[in-house]
C-alpha cells in the first residue's frame, strides 16, 4: 500500500473511531489521541515511513502528512471542547445545572454614574457642558462671585491655598465666570468637577467632593423660570412622587437665593433619621445670578438676567443609593464598588 | 443662633405651635428647627442677616409673617444730678474703625447674682450666668442684637477713653486671660494709660466688672464691619460681640441699646444713672435709598405684585417708602445693611410672598445645541471601555501626603499652602499613588483580584506656577478569571494591558508600535505604544521598590494613558470593504530555540507572509518535557486572503515554503 493510501485510511479509520463516540468521555478522547496523535501514535508511524518513499515524491507526501496532522488535532480539539461544553449535539447537554462563565464586567464610580444621569437631564433641555479648572485665582472662585475679601461669606467655605491668591476651587461656579468671560449671552450651561473644601474628613464630611453647577442667562428671566427647571430635575431624577421645596437663602453670587428640599425619600415627608425629623432633605442651591456677578463678566445687568445651581453629586448618590459614609467613595474598597455595577 | 420662644412673646403675640413657627421662618429664609425641650427655636442663620441676630430681629419677622404687630420695650430711665460727660471723656483717634462710640455710666450698684427670669432665659440659649452686670450685658445683646460691654469705671484710669487701633506688637490680655499679641488691624479702647478692651470682639482683663465693681461704664458703639472681621480673624478669635459687628450692627440704636442696659442694671443690682449720654457720633451715617420699580421686581421673579402687598411687605420690615406710580423711593432701616440695591428688595418681596408659591414655568430661549467638550466624550468612552473589560472604577483623594508623591522621583509634587494634615499636603503629581492606596486597602481586606482604574487631574509643580493635567490609568493584579470547571486562569498582568493597548489602537484607529521601555523610575519592565504622533500609552510592571513602600506583596501591572491623543481621534469611523473572496488557513508548528522571541520570529513570518497574509495567532506556546531542551515549541494560525480573486492552495502553500525556509535560516526553526 503505498503512503498516500495508508494517510487516506488513517483518515477513514479516524473519522469512524470519532463517530462512535458518545458526548462527554474526556478519558475515551484522550485514549484516541494517543493511538491517532502519540509519540508511537499511528500518525507518527506514517511520518516515520517518509524515510522510505522516493525522494522526489517527499516534499508532496510531507505536506499530506502535515495536513492530516493538523486536521486530527483540530478534530480531536473540536470533540474536547464538546465534551468539557457539554454542547456536543444540539439535541443533548451533559448537566445544565453546571454553573455559567464567569463574566467579568467592571463598574462604573457610583459619582460618575450619577453625575451621567444629571448630566443627561439638563442636557435633554438644551444644557451644554463646561470644565474649568481645579486651582484658580482667588478672582474667578470668590471676587467675581461678589464674594470679596473680608466679607463673612468667605466662612461659608474653608479654602485650601496653593499661594495667597490662588484656591482649590470651592465651588465650581469659577467655571461660571470664565464661560461667561468667552460667551455671550444667551448661556446655557452645566459645569460639572471636582472641589475642595478644608474640612476634616469623617463619616459626614470629606476634604473634596463633586458638584454640577447650572447656570442660564437670558433677557428677562425669572425665579419662576428656574423654579420649573429645578422642579423639572428634580422629578426627573428623584421620581415623579417626590415634592421639591424652594426655600430663601443666601448665597453672595445669587439675589434671590434659595435652596431646595425634597420630601425625605425613606419617610415620604413623615420625618425620620435619614431627614433629622424634618421631611425634607437639602439637595441643592440656586438663585437668580446677582447683577454684580453679571457686571464683573460684562454683561449688561439691565438687558440680561438669569439663573444659577449648583448640587453635590455625593450627597445626591447618598440619597438615592442610601449611603451611610462619605468616605466610601474615595477609598477604592472594591466591594463598595462591585455593588455599582 | 438659639431664640427662647417666651422671650420672643415680649416683642410679638402668636399662636402658632412652635414647629409651625419653625416652618413658617425656615419658609421665609431663617432655617429654624424647634429645641429639644419645645421652648426654642435653633436657626441657623445666614451671614446677611445680622438683623436676626437677636429676639427683637427674630419677632420682627415673625410679625411679618403673621400679619401681627411688633412691640417695644417699656423704658424708662431715672437719672441722677452728675452728668456722665463729668464721670468720663471719650476720644474717638480711629473714625473709621469706629464711626460711633456711646457711653452710659451708673454709679453705686453693687454687683451680686441673677435674678432666676434672667438666668433661665439665659440658660435657654445657651449662656451660663456669672454675675448681674455680665449677665444682664448678655442679656442685651441676645435680647436686641447689638453688643455692648461694661467696664469697671473705678479700674479706668484718668475717666478717659481712647477708640485707637493698635500698634504692631502691641500686648492686652483679653477676658479670657489670653495675652494677645496685636497688629495695627487691630482696633483699641485704651484708658488715659493702656488698653482696656479689643474693641468689638472681647473685653479686657484689667478693667472687667466683679464684685467688686460699685462704677460701670457701659459701652455700645458701631465698629467698621471689616476691621472687626479682620482683627478677629488674625487672632483666630470669633465672638458673640465679633460676629454681629462683622455682619454689620445697628448704627443707630446705640443709644436704645444703653438705656435698656441702665434700665436693667439699676432694676436689679440698684445704684444712679448719670445724667445723658456721652455719644460721640462725629459724622451722623444717613440712612440708605433704593428705587423700587414694581415692574421690574415683577420681571424678576416672575409674579405680579399689587401695591397692597409691596406696601404691607415694606412695612413690616421697617422700609420708610413712598411711591411714585410704579416707582417706590425706599428708606433702609439702620439695622438692614444686606439691602442695598432693588434686587435685594426684590428678593425681600419673593420671600415674603412666598417661594412656593411662586408658579413655575419652563421657557428657555437661545440655541438649544448641547455642546459637549471633546474630552468628555473620549473619556466616557475610555470608562465605559475600561469597565466593560472588567476594571472598577475608582476616585482618590487628590490630596497626598509629600512621601507617597515623592515615591514617583521624576515628579514635583505641588504643595497646598494651608494643608489639613501631613497625609494631605501636597497636590497629586500622578494617580498612580492613589490606585496603588487603592490596591493596598483592598488586598488588607482581602481582595486580592483587582483591576482598577481612575481619571481626575494631575497637578505638577514648575517654577513659581503649576501644571494641571487630565490623567487616565489603571492598576491590576491577581486574577482576571479564576480558574473555573471549564475556563483555564486568567491573570490580570502585563500581557492583559498589551492586549487592551493593541484594542484600543485598533478602537481609536491609531498608528504606530510598541517599543520597550527603558530606565523607567516606576516599571521594573514595560513597553510603550509610539504613534506617529506621539506616545499613547504606558504599560508596565510596578517596581518592587515602589511594592515595598505601599506594603502590596504580588506582582502589580499599570497602564497609564495619553488623553491628548485620544482627544484627537473622534472622527467617524471610515468604512472598509467587507472579504469577497475566501480566505485560506494554515497552522504552522515549529520548534525554535529559547533564545528566540516570539516578536522576531513573528516579524520572520509577516515579512514573508506577503501582503496575503491577513491575520497571524500565537496558539500555542510550550516547553519542558514535550520538547528538547533549550527549544520552544510554537504553533501559529495563520489566515491568507486576497483582495481579488479566490486565493489557490498552491499560492499559499509557496508562502508557507517561504517562511519555513527562511525562520530555519534566520533562526533555525525547525518544523514539527
Amino acid at each position: 500500500m503505498s503512503l498516500a493510501s495508508k494517510i487516506d485510511s488513517v483518515r477513514d479509520t479516524f473519522s469512524k473511531s470519532l463517530e462512535k463516540l458518545s458526548a462527554g468521555d474526556a478519558t475515551v478522547i484522550e485514549k484516541l489521541r494517543h493511538e491517532y496523535l502519540g509519540r508511537k501514535g499511528k500518525v507518527a508511524d506514517l511520518f516515520s515511513e517518509l524515510g522510505s518513499v522516493p525522494e522526489s515524491d517527499r516534499p508532496e507526501m510531507g505536506k499530506l502528512l502535515n495536513k492530516l496532522k493538523s486536521e486530527l488535532t483540530r478534530e480531536i480539539e473540536k470533540v474536547k471542547d464538546a465534551a468539557s461544553t457539554g454542547t456536543a449535539s444540539p439535541e443533548k447537554i451533559a448537566d445544565l445545572s453546571l454553573p455559567g462563565d464567569e463574566v467579568t464586567m467592571g463598574s462604573l464610580h457610583p459619582i460618575t454614574q450619577t453625575m451621567r444621569e444629571v448630566k443627561q437631564i439638563f442636557q435633554a433641555i438644551g444644557f451644554s457642558v463646561a470644565y474649568g479648572p481645579e486651582i484658580d485665582d482667588d478672582y474667578h472662585n470668590f471676587e467675581a462671585l461678589n464674594i470679596p475679601k473680608h466679607h463673612p461669606a468667605r466662612d461659608m467655605q474653608d479654602t485650601f491655598y496653593i499661594t495667597d491668591n490662588d484656591v482649590l476651587r470651592t465651588h465650581t461656579s469659577n467655571t461660571q465666570i470664565h464661560v461667561m468671560e468667552n460667551q455671550e449671552p444667551p448661556v446655557r450651561v452645566i459645569c460639572p468637577g471636582r472641589v475642595y473644601r478644608n474640612e476634616a474628613v469623617s463619616i459626614r464630611s470629606y476634604c473634596l467632593f463633586h458638584q454640577v453647577e447650572g447656570l442660564y442667562v437670558a433677557e428677562n428671566v425669572s425665579l419662576a423660570e428656574m423654579k420649573g427647571t429645578l422642579e423639572y430635575f428634580c422629578r426627573h431624577f428623584f421620581g415623579e412622587e417626590v415634592k421639591a421645596r424652594f426655600r430663601p437663602s443666601f448665597f453672595p453670587f445669587t439675589e434671590p437665593s434659595a435652596e431646595v428640599d425634597i420630601t425625605c425619600l425613606m419617610c415620604g415627608g413623615d420625618g425620620c433619621s435619614m431627614c433629622k425629623k424634618t421631611g425634607w432633605l437639602e439637595i441643592l442651591g440656586c438663585g437668580m445670578v446677582d447683577p454684580a456677578v453679571l457686571e464683573m463678566v460684562g454683561y449688561d445687568p439691565v438687558k440680561w438676567s438669569g439663573y444659577a445651581w449648583g448640587m453635590g453629586i455625593e450627597r445626591l448618590a447618598i440619597l438615592k443609593h442610601g449611603i451611610d459614609d462619605i468616605r466610601l467613595y474615595f477609598n477604592g474598597d472594591v466591594r463598595f464598588l462591585r455593588q455599582f455595577a | 443662633m438659639i431664640v427662647s420662644l417666651d422671650w420672643l412673646k415680649d416683642f410679638v403675640s402668636f399662636k402658632l405651635a412652635p414647629q409651625e413657627l419653625a416652618d413658617l421662618l425656615t419658609g421665609a429664609g431663617l432655617e429654624s428647627t424647634v429645641g429639644e425641650n419645645g421652648d426654642t427655636l435653633d436657626i441657623e442663620l445666614t451671614p446677611n442677616r445680622p438683623d436676626c441676630m437677636s429676639h427683637l430681629g427674630v419677632a420682627r419677622e415673625i410679625a411679618l409673617l403673621t400679619d401681627a404687630k411688633l412691640k417695644q420695650n417699656d423704658i424708662s430711665l431715672s437719672e441722677s444730678d452728675q452728668l456722665v460727660e463729668d464721670a468720663v471723656t471719650i476720644i474717638i483717634e480711629d473714625e473709621k474703625g469706629s464711626p460711633r462710640y456711646s457711653v452710659r455710666v451708673v454709679k453705686g450698684i453693687k454687683v451680686g447674682a441673677s435674678p432666676d427670669w434672667i438666668v433661665q432665659r439665659l440658660e435657654q440659649c445657651g449662656i451660663r450666668s456669672i454675675n448681674s452686670v455680665v449677665d444682664i450685658s448678655n442679656y442685651v445683646l441676645l435680647e436686641l442684637g447689638h453688643p455692648l460691654h461694661t467696664f469697671d469705671l473705678g479700674l479706668v484710669e484718668g475717666e478717659t477713653i481712647i477708640v485707637r487701633s493698635a500698634k504692631n506688637n502691641e500686648k492686652m490680655v483679653t477676658l479670657d486671660g489670653e495675652n494677645r499679641k496685636l497688629s495695627s488691624d487691630h482696633l483699641l479702647i485704651c484708658d488715659s494709660k493702656k488698653p482696656v478692651g479689643l474693641a468689638g470682639i472681647m473685653g479686657g482683663e484689667n478693667t472687667e466688672v466683679t464684685e467688686k465693681t460699685t462704677d460701670v461704664l457701659i459701652e455700645c458703639a458701631y465698629f467698621d464691619p471689616v476691621t472687626i472681621r479682620k482683627g478677629a480673624k488674625k487672632l483666630d478669635l470669633s465672638s458673640e460681640a465679633s460676629r454681629r459687628f462683622e455682619r454689620g450692627a445697628d448704627y443707630d440704636d446705640v443709644t436704645a441699646v444703653l438705656d435698656r442696659t441702665a434700665q436693667l442694671i439699676t432694676q436689679i443690682a440698684g445704684g444712679e444713672i448719670c445724667a445723658g449720654v456721652v455719644d460721640c457720633y462725629p459724622k451722623v451715617i444717613k440712612p440708605k435709598k433704593v428705587l423700587l420699580n414694581r415692574k421690574r421686581a415683577e420681571s424678576s421673579i416672575g409674579v405680579e405684585f399689587d401695591d397692597k402687598f409691596i406696601r404691607s411687605t415694606l412695612d413690616g420690615l421697617g422700609i420708610g417708602h413712598e411711591r411714585k406710580n410704579d416707582q417706590y423711593e425706599c428708606i433702609i432701616p439702620s439695622f438692614r445693611p444686606d439691602l442695598e440695591r432693588e434686587i435685594d428688595l426684590c428678593e425681600e418681596l419673593a420671600r415674603v410672598y412666598g417661594f412656593d408659591k411662586i408658579e413655575s414655568k419652563t421657557t428657555y430661549v437661545g440655541d438649544v445645541t448641547t455642546i459637549l467638550p471633546d474630552e468628555e466624550r473620549t473619556v466616557d468612552e475610555l470608562r465605559d471601555y475600561f469597565s466593560g473589560m472588567g476594571f472598577n472604577e475608582v476616585m482618590t483623594n487628590s490630596l497626598l501626603s509629600e512621601q507617597d508623591a515623592q515615591t514617583f522621583s521624576e515628579l514635583k509634587p505641588l504643595p497646598v499652602a494651608n494643608p489639613l494634615s501631613r497625609e494631605m499636603s501636597v497636590m497629586r503629581p500622578s494617580l498612580l499613588p492613589g490606585l496603588l492606596g487603592a490596591v493596598n486597602y483592598n488586598l488588607r481586606r482581602g481582595e486580592n483580584d483587582l483591576s482598577l482604574f481612575e481619571y481626575g487631574n494631575v497637578f505638577q509643580a514648575e517654577e513659581k506656577k503649576w501644571t494641571e493635567s487630565p490623567q487616565f490609568s489603571g492598576v491590576a493584579c491577581g486574577d482576571r478569571v479564576s480558574k473555573g470547571w471549564r475556563q483555564d486562569q486568567h491573570k490580570n498582568d502585563f500581557y492583559l494591558l498589551k492586549g487592551v493597548v493593541c484594542d484600543l489602537v485598533q478602537r481609536f484607529g491609531f498608528d504606530g508600535s510598541f517599543t520597550e521601555l527603558e530606565n523607567s523610575s516606576v516599571f521594573s519592565y514595560g513597553m510603550r505604544w509610539e504613534t506617529s504622533s506621539g506616545w499613547l500609552a504606558d504599560i508596565g510592571s510596578v517596581n518592587s521598590e515602589i511594592l515595598g513602600y505601599y506594603d502590596i506583596g504580588l506582582p502589580v501591572v499599570s497602564i497609564n494613558l495619553n488623553l491628548e491623543l485620544f482627544n484627537s481621534t473622534i472622527e467617524a469611523v471610515q468604512f472598509s470593504k467587507l472579504p469577497q473572496f475566501p480566505r485560506i488557513d494554515r497552522d504552522l508548528s515549529l520548534s525554535v530555540p529559547s533564545s528566540v522571541t516570539i516578536g522576531e520570529l513573528e516579524s520572520i513570518i509577516q515579512e514573508n507572509g506577503t501582503d496575503l497574509l491577513r491575520a497571524k495567532k500565537l496558539y500555542d506556546l510550550y516547553g519542558g518535557d514535550q520538547i528538547e531542551s533549550g527549544m520552544q515549541g510554537v504553533t501559529f494560525s495563520l489566515s491568507f486572503r486576497s483582495d481579488d480573486r479566490t486565493l489557490q492552495d498552491d499560492e499559499v502553500d509557496t508562502i508557507m515554503e517561504k517562511i519555513i525556509s527562511e525562520t530555519s535560516s534566520q533562526v533555525n526553526a525547525k518544523l514539527r
